[in-house]
């Protein structure tokens, strides 16, 4: 690691956590040679930050010579038309108001910015404080929540199937994620790319659930459940996706049966939905759900980490199939804690699931 | 002529999947969900732009880069079956905030699809 003249062997030899710390807080030659340091470790390779979901936004890493990190956020209101981005009714700093649908968003938001900065010091969607923007009352009893490469949208729902999109912290938290895997590895949204894109988006928007819970969730104490307050009363259904057991989220004679197999001898080969992005993920959310339980304790804290470390690591590329992730996440998992129970749970979990660790 | 379409992913993936076909013959056009119990007469405007959508085109048709899908938005799959049985895929069309990647007779087929697909979908709850 420390192969450029100038760097202090006590900065080379102390981990990245601490280096950041003291990259914000030190003084001017303790941040200088902190960041020295860090420019060193692959992990800094994160900041490229290009959204290239849709042509992209390239922002220039900043976050660890700037203040302790602010959040921003701003709610529109399309008012059930499809003219984005709507009125703007709330922003950053501003009271709660009467509209519970704003008001959920922006606190989901919150919680969101909140959990990647405590958990993983990542500032905002790009580690580099960008704006969080949230649309609500998009188009009319619209059944959906997508993230469109700027911002989230969300629909309020038919009422009759869905609750409104903003009531479940989780949904908030996925689609975020989305914009966080834009600016990381931005995995293809089609076939075993896409259902990773998808899963990690479930991932980390169940422990956005589960930190900001009160009290925060150990993995024991987690529903893993995705969408859990979705479903409008009278449907037979949890949730939209279980991590912990895909394909028994719900059987409704309107939603049809779960359809996310568990393990990859029932993966699903289809070209609706960009390949089965929301079917197959089933398969690395339960491979997730698996190494956060079997290692216990607050899930966003080793498994999340080594997830975090995997997506925000540059061998992951756009077109990585379950197996290089896997392997990806083996390795990381060794990287971090050394190659012992951590990295053991994380291969387990990948063998029950079926999926063959690629070497590279 | 027949059209078939699907509507699939969506945050909710395969719970908000919609199909629908469009019949278009001598003695009328109609839309029909069997799944979901609908059935709706095209108007004669919508049965004309349906039918000359609906021909199949040469592959070299649009060039225009194909924009990246939107995470969580649908996925539109078209396809026709001509009178002679035989099985064409028209489009498959994503949301996606880059429209113009698509030509304009594509995007007004997009948005019967989509409009229909929500009218289909709409049905179905509220009949269940």
């Amino acid at each position: 690691m420390c192969k450029h003249v100038g760097c202090s062997s006590i900065f080379c030899i102390l981990p990245p956590r601490v280096l950041l710390n003291i990259a914000q807080n030190g003084n001017e030659d303790q941040r200088s040679f902190a960041l020295q340091a860090l420019s060193l470790d692959h992990s800094l390779r994160t900041s490229r930050l290009t959204f290239s979901l849709l042509g992209g936004l390239q922002v220039s890493h900043e976050s660890l010579t700037a203040a302790p990190p602010q959040k921003q956020r701003l709610i529109y209101d399309t008012q059930q038309s499809e003219t984005l981005p709507g009125n703007l009714v709330r922003s950053e700093g501003g009271a709660a108001v009467a509209d519970a649908s704003v008001n959920q968003a922006y606190d989901g938001l919150g919680f969101t910015f909140d959990f990647y900065y405590a958990a993983y010091q990542r500032n905002s969607i790009d580690n580099a404080g960008l704006t969080l923007k949230a649309t609500v009352h998009y188009s009319k009893k619209y059944d959906n929540a997508f993230w469109n490469g700027q911002e989230m949208i969300f629909g309020d729902g038919d009422g009759v199937i869905f609750n409104g999109f903003t009531s479940s912290v989780d949904v908030i938290g996925h689609e975020l994620t989305h914009g966080v895997t834009g600016s990381e590895a931005n995995l293809n949204y089609q076939g075993q790319s896409g259902a990773l894109n998808e899963s990690i988006s479930d991932v980390f928007g169940s422990l956005v659930k589960q930190f900001s819970a009160n009290p925060k969730q150990t993995a024991d104490k987690a529903d893993w459940l995705i969408g859990d307050n979705l479903l409008a009363k009278g449907i037979n259904g949890i949730a939209l996706r279980s991590m912990k057991a895909p394909g028994t989220a719900y059987d409704d004679k309107v939603l049809g049966k779960d359809d996310q197999p568990a393990d990859m001898k029932n993966y699903v080969h289809t070209a609706e939905d960009n390949g089965g992005v929301h079917t197959n993920s089933g398969i690395p959310n339960r491979a997730f759900y698996l190494v956060a339980s079997n290692i216990g304790g607050f899930a966003w804290e080793k498994a999340g980490q080594i997830w975090y470390d995997t997506l925000t690591d540059p061998r992951l590329k756009r077109n990585a199939d379950f197996s290089t992730f896997a392997n990806l996440t083996v390795l990381n998992a060794s990287h971090r804690y050394g190659g012992g129970s951590e990295a053991k749970a994380v291969s387990d979990a990948w063998n029950q699931v079926g999926v063959k660790i690629k070497k590279s | 002529m027949k059209i078939h379409f699907v509507r699939s992913g969506g945050f909710g993936g395969a719970a908000t999947r919609v199909e629908g076909d469009v019949s278009l013959d001598d003695h009328g056009a109609q839309v029909i969900s069997e799944k979901a119990g609908y059935q709706r007469p095209l108007a004669a405007s919508e049965a004309a732009m349906l039918r000359c959508a609906a021909e199949p085109k040469p592959k070299s048709k649009n060039n225009l880069p194909k924009a990246a899908a939107m995470p969580d938005g649908y996925q539109y799959d078209i396809s026709t079956v001509t009178d002679d049985g035989k099985v064409h895929h028209l489009a498959s069309l994503s949301d996606t905030a880059n429209t113009s990647s698509r030509t304009p007779e594509e995007e007004e087929l997009f948005k019967w699809v989509q409009q229909e697909s929500e009218r289909i979908w709409d049905y179905k709850i509220n009949h269940r």
